[in-house]
């Protein structure tokens, strides 16, 4: 069994889809996904003049008042910059401009010349009070919450609809990003892997809690070395060691953390992955594949 | 040359230093009552004197508030790492080892890949 239904839609410019255990389940788990994946486009989006971020972005160098999704998402980043010693850092949103990344990605352009590296500030120099929800960026730093904001929103999409569903697993699949909660299937969830999450799939696995996510420099390119991933160690996105890596964890906010840390770290990602206990999967540049950890070896096509 | 006198040179010469000494004094005097004047007129920063005033009253507050750094940021899932699946990701079975009516009502199942 895979799942008894499915919805999809689009959103948050990608793909949305809810799958639930139980069919009566659907219409109210896929209402409580859309209302997350409002508030979550609301707070954290960097190419919505109107957005929480974009406000805040805007008042950079004095101390803001943000809500609680957006205080929740700037907490989980700093997490993740935490917890990759800065592998993974919020304060690249300068970086992502000047490599091109300015607007939304439907409205980019294919790009060409040099690239043009900003320093990135670090996640250290970020001030966050989550208990009153104040936040301090400063003057000439831009967060972006691309690495953590929509696996962050996968795992409450999926809390949220099995808490409203109880009794009934939910699966919520944010662009790629995957969340379950609530009871899996008899046979667990299956779940396909690839360089784009619109398919095709190179791999299926099943999992039972938690979360699958996936970075690839193989989409979201806008030119030549032009992609979403920057290497904040350089200000420039990341090179070419591994076009897709896909990690397990008991969140998808753990392992989207993960798999973009892993781009990053190129050649080093391996053994990093290891130490953590992360299972993955990391395709070369060259189409090559590594299985790290517990991570399922991959059956040869007939 | 003239023949003049030693108490006339004696005069004269006491004449002279008594003009110096005042033409010192006169100098020092002058100096610090320049010096008192420009101090008042440029007055500069003193260090007790308060900045001005220029950002609104609100603004003011928010840029004295006291936020604690990221270190002091609890960490979400409470721990200090990022955690492992609870179980391992399994290699689903291929379809042809699923029941033919697995296979008929199977939709495609949801893909994590870039995006």
């Amino acid at each position: 069994m895979i799942a008894s239904a499915t919805a999809s839609w689009a959103a948050i410019g990608t793909t949305v889809s809810v799958h639930v255990t139980e069919l009566e389940a659907l219409e109210t788990a896929q209402r409580h996904v859309q209302a997350e994946v409002v508030a979550i486009d609301h707070a954290c989006s960097r190419f919505r003049a109107d957005s929480e971020l974009s406000r805040l972005n805007a008042r950079a160098g004095r101390a803001t008042p943000v809500g609680p999704l957006l205080s929740e998402a700037i907490a989980a980043a700093l997490r993740a910059a935490r917890l990759t010693d800065g592998i993974v850092d919020p304060t690249i949103g300068e970086a992502l401009m000047l490599a091109g990344y300015d607007r939304d990605f439907a409205q980019l352009r294919p790009q060409a010349g040099r690239l043009r590296a900003a320093r990135v500030p670090g996640w250290r120099v970020l001030r966050h009070d989550p208990a009153r929800r104040l936040v301090i960026v400063p003057a000439g730093v831009q967060l972006d919450l691309g690495a953590t904001a929509k696996a962050l929103a996968a795992d409450r999409c999926a809390a949220a609809a099995a808490a409203a569903c109880p009794g009934c697993g939910v699966l919520v699949n944010l662009g790629g990003d995957i969340a379950v909660a609530g009871p899996a299937p008899e046979a667990g969830w299956t779940v396909g892997i690839g360089d784009d999450h619109r398919g095709p799939a190179d791999q299926a696995i099943t999992i039972r809690s938690g979360g699958v996510a996936t970075s690839s420099t193989a989409v979201r390119r806008w030119g030549a070395g032009r992609h979403h991933i920057i290497d904040p160690r350089t200000g420039i996105p990341a090179g070419a060691c591994w076009r897709t890596v896909s990690v397990a964890a008991a969140s998808c906010l753990d392992a989207n953390t993960a798999a973009t840390a892993a781009v990053v770290l190129g050649p080093a990602a391996e053994r990093w992955l290891t130490e953590r206990g992360l299972p993955a999967r990391l395709v070369a540049s060259d189409g090559t594949t590594v299985a790290v950890d517990d991570w399922p070896q991959e059956v040869p096509a007939a | 040359m003239s023949d003049m006198g030693s108490p006339r040179r004696d005069r004269l010469l006491r004449g002279v230093r008594v003009a110096r000494w005042a033409t010192g004094l006169g100098a020092a005097g002058l100096t610090a009552a320049f010096s008192v004047a420009a101090a008042h007129a440029f007055k500069g920063h003193d260090g007790h004197a308060k900045a001005v005033q220029t950002a609104p009253r609100r603004r003011a507050a928010h840029a004295r508030a006291t936020v604690p750094g990221p270190d002091q940021v609890p960490s979400i899932a409470a721990d200090g790492s990022l955690q492992p699946p609870a179980q391992a990701p399994q290699a689903a079975p291929s379809e042809t080892q699923q029941p033919p009516q697995a296979q008929q009502q199977a939709p495609e199942p949801p893909v994590s890949g870039g995006s």
